[in-house]
């Protein structure tokens, strides 16, 4: 996050990269949160840009596939869910066809592990200078500080990544990682770090990016990049892009690095028709990415460009944690974005680097928790209105909601929730379990919460209410923000009896 | 360099994780994966005007689309040489009449031809104006146009050169996605389906051109 000035005219120290992806934990939300909160700017940036992302994605799927747009997500869920039903069958048979067709297959069981074979790669070939294209399992191994570390300059090639390299930052989106910063803060990076000219036009910054980097993509002896989708049949990667930078990051370097997840795997290149259908709509309403680079191998004898080494390297850092059956379709997700931009509470947060972790929004609150420990992140599961509108948004069909559930589930079984909460939801489940309890403790708290009202009354005989300002005990924090309205003198419930003719006896 | 497992180690104790969590017996293939039902997933039938639709999806995409008879290839691609304002073309196109017309077109634009191969890599690429591809395919669905790298053509000239003209000899469209992925048996090194100028919305989500790839891309179909 850039210094900016906030709604109480203060400036805020930005936090920095490691700090957004890598907090202290057990990670509080509410401190993000807050912050956020106050930035009213950084709110508006991310909810305008999810609310266009959001409809144009409705609008693009229902215009494609109509009313068969339901079953076609079901069909790209239970392609995925098949091949993690069988992952080691898949994972043997993409290894053996990339093996064949001349790639060097690398397991890494986590984040060192992946890291250590892309250093050693570099150092066997002699590489210098790394061109990266956009891969968030690279953000979870943090693998472009492990480069620099060992003097291997790397170069951040998609424009919004490149950006929140220069400034230190993290990304916060899947899809759009400076969905949190605009144009000026483009041009002050671009003035301190490559000595630019200051210009606000988009047109202009993206032209000083591009000249920069040409001539990075022109020297570079590494390439980096992730992967979308891998075919086992063919033993293929499938890299989607809109700006060429991957496949100019995989075509010019003589050393091709792939780090893709376990979970990219499909068995056949014809499922690949289902994915593409379905992933550029999902995540910028676009018909399918301007570039589907579909790579097999490193160059072959004969030819003339290309990498001469193509590693591939296949990472598990926690997934075959999710592949567990409950968890399971969590895997299924090919970082579209959709149900970012669809989540209120993203929306309400100031985007992705609220959610202290790689995967942010409701896909990352589901995921985090399980990857890195649900004591570590035990914020995230709650922070959902549970409203479904993930659910909506997903191409391959997550029941993200219910996974949060499962999620709160457990933080109560395994008593991370603490005990005053849970002794308030034991009474409230026994208050529930008996009618006149139930009345009893509304009618209770209906006298209390009327005390605490101020300010004017609402006359009208229905609604007459008034506003909590500043609440008691537990309810203070939610009233921090936002007025609560009392309740009616009277339930609705029983006006409502009121108005109906007179039942006849026995009725309950 | 041939390909080889790096670490079977890791290899092993990844697959011995994966059957825990499972619960799957070591070794059993898996079964046929779902169809892929066509009467779901298909978006483009095999009788509608390819041609037709697939010019109008490209132009969507911002490409533009030319249509001329073979006698008029090196015409047509000289125009758009001239338009463009490009001195110098990069190509790495197999012997035959799209190589013969672009060599021509670039001599009546007066522009300089930079074989792919004079240069190590894609330095070639690099440095010329406009490069000129044979497009394998072009899918209607999609306006998407293919192109592949083997020995006689590049991974770089449609996509480092400012300005991309693909030509795409005779018939080679397919309606669907689906269509020609199932074609795609054994796919060549590098194979790219191409639907566009590069594009970026990064910066406020305003649509750019150009950003790393072509700021241009033409498609010429010849009859």
């Amino acid at each position: 996050m850039s210094a900016r000035p906030t709604a109480a005219g203060l400036e805020e120290a930005p936090l920095k990269g490691e700090e957004i992806l890598s907090p202290r934990l057990p990670y509080h939300m509410a401190d993000r949160a807050e912050r956020a909160a106050r930035d009213v700017q950084l709110r508006q940036f991310v909810e305008s840009a999810s609310e266009i992302k959001f409809r144009g994605r409705i609008d693009t799927c229902r215009s494609a596939f109509g009313d068969r747009y339901d079953a076609v997500r079901r069909l790209a869920g239970a392609v995925k869910q098949h091949a993690l039903d069988h992952l080691d069958g898949y994972l043997q048979r993409f290894t053996d066809a990339a093996v064949a067709a001349g790639a060097v297959v690398h397991f890494a069981l986590d984040a060192a592990e992946a890291n250590r074979i892309c250093l050693a790669v570099a150092q066997e070939h002699g590489c210098r200078l790394c061109v990266k294209s956009k891969s968030m399992v690279t953000e979870e191994t943090r693998l472009v500080p492990a480069l620099e570390a060992a003097g291997i300059e790397t170069l951040e090639t998609d424009l919004g990544e490149f950006i929140v390299q220069l400034d230190d930052d993290a990304p916060s989106h899947i899809v759009t990682p400076m969905i949190h910063k605009d144009r000026t803060a483009v041009a002050r990076a671009f003035v301190r770090e490559l000595g630019a000219e200051y210009t606000e036009d988009p047109q202009r910054l993206t032209m000083i990016a591009r000249a920069h980097m040409r001539e990075k993509f022109r020297a570079a002896d590494l390439g980096i990049s992730g992967a979308n989708f891998l075919i086992a049949e063919t033993g293929s990667l499938v890299v989607c892009t809109n700006e060429g930078n991957a496949d100019l990051s995989m075509a010019a370097p003589r050393v091709h690095i792939a780090l893709v997840g376990i979970e990219k795997l499909v068995p056949r290149m014809q499922d690949l028709a289902v994915f593409l259908k379905l992933l550029a709509r999902s995540a910028t309403a676009q018909p399918i990415t301007v570039y589907t680079s579909i790579v097999t191998g490193p160059r072959k004898a004969g030819e003339h460009d290309g990498p001469e080494h193509l590693h591939i390297v296949l990472v598990d850092n926690g997934r075959t944690e999710l592949l567990r059956e409950e968890t399971r379709e969590l895997l299924r997700c090919i970082r579209c974005g959709a149900c970012l931009n669809a989540c209120p509470v993203y929306r309400k947060v100031g985007g992705g680097h609220a959610y202290g972790a790689v995967y942010s929004g409701p896909i990352g609150a589901a995921i985090t928790p399980v990857m890195k420990g649900l004591g570590a992140y035990a914020d995230l599961p709650r922070a959902s209105s549970l409203c479904g509108a993930c659910f909506q948004a997903c191409p391959v069909h997550i029941d993200i909601p219910a996974q949060l559930v499962r999620l709160r589930n457990e933080l109560v079984r395994r008593r991370i929730e603490g005990w005053g909460k849970r002794m308030v939801m034991r009474a409230w489940t026994a208050a529930l379990r008996r009618r006149w309890t139930y009345r009893a403790g509304a009618g209770l708290l209906r006298q209390v919460m009327r005390a605490r009202g101020a300010g004017p009354r609402v006359v009208d005989p229905i609604r007459d209410r008034r506003w909590i300002e500043r609440g008691l005990g537990p309810l203070r924090a939610w009233t921090k923000e936002r007025d609560l309205p009392t309740p009616t003198r009277r339930p609705f419930r029983d006006w409502w009896a009121a108005q109906l003719p007179k039942k006849p006896e026995g009725r309950r | 360099m041939s390909g080889r497992i790096a670490n079977p180690d890791s290899q092993g104790e990844m697959l011995r994780r994966i059957r825990a969590a499972l619960g799957a017996r070591a070794g059993d293939p898996p079964p046929a994966a779902p169809l892929v039902d066509e009467e779901l997933v298909r978006l483009v039938s095999p009788e509608a005007p390819l041609a037709a639709l697939f010019s109008r999806r490209a132009a969507d995409n911002g490409i533009r689309v030319h249509r001329c008879s073979a006698a008029q290839l090196r015409e047509t691609l000289a125009g758009i040489l001239r338009d463009e304002g490009a001195c110098s073309v990069c190509t790495a196109l197999p012997a035959g009449a799209v190589a013969d017309a672009a060599l021509g077109a670039a001599g009546d634009a007066g522009a300089a031809v930079i074989a792919a191969r004079s240069r190590p890599g894609l330095g070639a690429a690099f440095e010329a104006d406009a490069g000129i591809t044979d497009a394998e395919a072009v899918i209607a669905e999609t306006g998407s146009v293919v192109v592949r790298s083997d020995s006689e053509r590049g991974r770089g000239v449609f996509v480092a050169p400012p300005v991309h003209i693909a030509v795409l000899p005779g018939a080679g469209a397919f309606p669907d996605l689906l269509d020609f992925l199932r074609t795609l048996r054994s796919p060549p090194t590098s194979l790219v389906l191409v639907s566009g100028p590069s594009k970026t919305a990064d910066i406020e989500g305003i649509l750019i051109t150009g950003v790393h790839g072509p700021r241009a891309v033409h498609v010429v179909l010849t009859e």
